[in-house]
């Protein structure tokens, strides 16, 4: 079965109608390409609207499931799920074209050594990392009118910041902490990668960030100790440019946006380089053999091929702003009442479909996000609200007034079981007493009044007052707070074993506020297996020979959650993977 | 949840899929028979608001009162505003379709498959066919709003966004950027 599978895979990319011929073959059924096409958003949807496998699904129109099952090299079988409505609607713009694109329609063909494709922080630190040896040609491609990345911090184990910072970790450790986190649902071997050797891609970092112009340095930065028992070592690298404002750095993520800019203009000045924006790739090509020998880009003279000979790099991103997608491949109650924290609209999962088309590996669904708690009805409470105090500092109720876990487990945990309550977690709130809004109240209060005139955040002088505003049982409410003011007067949470610190306040002083608390969404972080060197594997675990992949379009490091009690494996992920993708594909490795 | 996505016909609690009722022999014989009744007179009345407003009135009709400023909002968002400019753009101005995808949802409708209408992929509207009339390009767009420097919503680090994520359509506008951080104290017109 599997040589048949390769075999068709294969012949799948031939062009003409071997396409259509293979997903009969597999036994997908005749498939509208119009309707695939519409399903993506690419065309302007004419007579589709009872074409098959097009349905209505929660809350954003309609969508072409065939597509999300009939990509699969092999067969596929459902699990049944709630059809949830989502709040997940951003919608980017999807480059990947599962049709046959005639030669005719092929502008011009170019010749290069490697092909990148994404210029996020994997892309550009991918296009870097092969282009560190000049004799190799490298086209980095770019959908977006600008590469894009939102973060400050990596994960690392190991290399020269770590040892400045005397923060020494041992590898097989950290690796299995990365394994229980998936409870060891992954192939062992890319997390052995990013163990063993995301300390030499942190310090070869460093050497790009001083061939560049931001002035960028990294150090070992200290976090609080695990949060509620789980055990875990401290990873994290942060960043530090003089050129950086306040903004900049306080900002969620901001220094993401400038870090990947700097790595950009470096790849810009190097003379085998050439970066373009605004260049969609649309398709893979696989030859007779197996090999993935280049791809089709388009930019605004239209189609055109890219032979790679050594190989092409998917940096795509995740899928979170591809809604369909997200859809098909992720947990309801992840996305039913999330809030998107990510305003990168370039994550649409073409990487994932480019490489599904041509007979990849792909995590098993439903996917891993990267979800948190601090979601408002529409984003997320961000740090410089200066509102912390409350959303932070407060307890989380559901819409019984009870609480429902410990406001100290980890993000991901906190957002998991924001989801777990009714409608999930539609109706959870955080409650706190003037007491948390920190030193300065009246302020606090100040900031919180847009909130309060959006009808997400609401005030009182009584609990009871509050409980009817919040819509929840008043006497619930009195009483988890009692219960709860007396774990802290106890130091001991007799329910969800709350570490109780001095930092813990009870709820007390009126006026008491409830701010609405929601999981967000930061990215989606499965994709297409890997093997230890980044390159995509196909159903046999056997090497796709010339395709690589890494960052959020790869695969077979997380599964079920995004564990952000481990600090920065994402963006650590990213570096590392793209690192060794980039030096792996340069060497024709 | 957003403002437009409240408006559809899809439930909020979680609900099983509405059942497909295959009609699509009647379905189609019955648009065969508006067409012929429609005539030539139909050609011009289906390139008009009405037309969007009245066949598919059970779910279009919100859309229809917001475009015409009727509706509870008055006419939130950039429909009615549109409406009333000096080129009284039309729904087809930046819902493109052609007749052949206006009788598919039709169809649709008249099927009973309300969701089917196939306006998910126009929810968001191509930024080009904004910047046809407003500036040509987004970096000529840009300068117009370079005054609100170095919070110009139309330059800044994310790069260019849909101008559907903050401008939209048939509801009140959405201040995306300070839904993250701060942007200067702006407040966004209409």
């Amino acid at each position: 079965m599997t040589d048949e599978v390769n075999a068709r895979a294969a012949e799948s990319i031939k062009g003409g109608s071997t396409r259509r011929d293979f997903l009969m073959a597999a036994g997908l059924g005749a498939v509208s390409f119009a309707a695939l096409a519409g399903g993506l958003g690419l065309s302007g949807c004419a007579g589709q609207a009872q074409a098959a496998g097009q349905k209505t699904v929660g809350g954003i129109g309609v969508v072409d499931e065939n597509l999300f099952t009939d990509i699969y090299p092999v067969g596929t079988r459902f699990l049944p799920v709630v059809d949830a409505p989502t709040d997940m609607v951003r919608r980017g713009p999807v480059a990947f074209e599962l049709r046959d694109i005639a030669p005719s329609e092929i502008t011009r063909t170019e010749e290069c050594d490697v092909v990148v494709v994404g210029a996020g922080i994997t892309g550009s630190v991918a296009g870097l990392a092969a282009s560190d040896d000049p004799a190799t040609k490298v086209i980095v491609i770019e959908k977006m009118d600008v590469g894009r990345g939102i973060f400050e911090g990596m994960g690392v184990i190991g290399g020269r910041a770590m040892a400045e910072g005397e923060n020494e970790v041992d590898p097989a450790y950290m690796a299995d902490r990365m394994y229980h986190a998936a409870y060891y649902r992954v192939p062992s071997e890319p997390i052995q990668t990013w163990a063993h050797r995301s300390g030499e891609a942190a310090d070869w970092l460093q050497e790009k960030f001083d061939e560049g112009d931001m002035e960028i340095t990294t150090s070992f930065k200290k976090g609080n100790p695990s949060p509620h028992n789980f055990d875990v070592a401290q990873t994290e690298i942060t960043f530090h440019s003089p050129q950086w404002t306040d903004q900049t750095t306080k900002n969620a993520g901001g220094m993401g946006i400038y870090i990947v800019k700097d790595l950009c203009n470096t790849l810009s000045k190097r003379s085998n380089v050439e970066l373009r924006y605004n260049n969609p790739a649309v398709q893979l090509i696989r030859d007779g053999e197996g090999c993935v020998t280049g791809l089709i880009a388009k930019d605004d003279q239209g189609y055109y091929q890219i032979n790679a000979n050594n190989g092409v790099i998917l940096a795509t991103g995740g899928y979170d702003a591809n809604p369909d997608m997200m859809k098909a491949w992720c947990r309801p109650e992840d996305i039913a009442n999330s809030a998107s924290w990510c305003p990168t609209l370039g994550t649409t999962g073409d990487g994932h479909l480019m490489g599904l088309a041509v007979g990849a590996q792909m995590d098993p669904v439903p996917h891993a996000v990267m979800n948190f708690n601090w979601g408002s009805p529409d984003a997320f409470y961000a740090g410089g609200f200066g509102i912390s105090g409350l959303v932070s500092g407060g307890i989380m109720v559901n819409e019984k007034g009870r609480r429902f876990c410990s406001e100290s487990l980890p993000f991901q945990a906190r957002g998991n079981a924001i989801s777990a309550q009714r409608h999930y977690g539609a109706d959870c709130w955080t409650v706190g007493g003037t007491n948390v809004l920190g030193a300065d109240p009246a302020a606090t209060r100040e900031k919180l009044q847009p909130f309060i005139d959006k009808g997400w955040c609401v005030e009182a002088e009584s609990l009871e007052d509050l409980a009817a505003k919040m819509d929840v049982p008043a006497e619930n409410l009195v009483e988890t707070v009692e219960r709860y003011n007396g774990f802290i007067a106890n130091q001991k949470d007799e329910d969800f074993n709350r570490p109780i610190t001095a930092a813990n306040k009870p709820v007390e002083e009126a006026p008491f506020y409830a701010i609405r608390h929601q999981q967000s969404i930061l990215a989606t972080v499965s994709g297409l297996v890997v093997d230890g060197e980044c390159r995509v594997l196909d159903y046999d675990n056997e090497v796709i020979p010339g395709l690589y992949a890494a960052g959020c379009a790869s695969g077979g490091f997380f599964s079920g959650n995004y564990p952000r009690h481990i600090f920065g494996p994402s963006i650590g992920r990213c570096v590392c993977f793209g690192y060794v993708s980039g030096q792996n594909a340069s060497r024709g490795l | 949840m957003s403002e437009e996505m409240k408006n559809t016909a899809t439930p909020k609690e979680p609900t099983l899929a509405p059942k497909k009722r295959r009609r699509a022999p009647i379905v189609a014989a019955i648009v065969v028979a508006v067409l012929v009744v429609a005539g030539i007179g139909g050609w011009v009345w289906h390139e008009t608001p009405s037309f969007c407003g009245t066949m598919c009135h059970d779910t279009m009709g919100e859309h229809l009162a917001n475009y015409e400023g009727t509706d509870a909002s008055g006419g939130a968002g950039l429909a009615h505003l549109h409406a009333v400019s000096s080129d009284a753009t039309t729904c087809l101005g930046c819902h493109e379709a052609d007749f052949e995808s206006q009788i598919a949802e039709l169809q649709a409708q008249m099927s009973g498959n309300y969701g089917d209408l196939t306006l998910g992929g126009r929810y968001y509207v191509d930024n080009q066919l904004c910047l046809d009339c407003h500036e040509g390009t987004y970096d000529a767009l840009a300068e117009t709003t370079s005054h609100l420097d170095p919070y110009n919503p139309h330059k800044q680090p994310h790069g260019q966004m849909n101008c559907n994520e903050c401008h939209k359509g048939h509801a009140a506008q959405v201040d995306v950027c300070g839904q993250c951080h701060d942007n200067g104290g702006q407040q966004m017109q209409a």
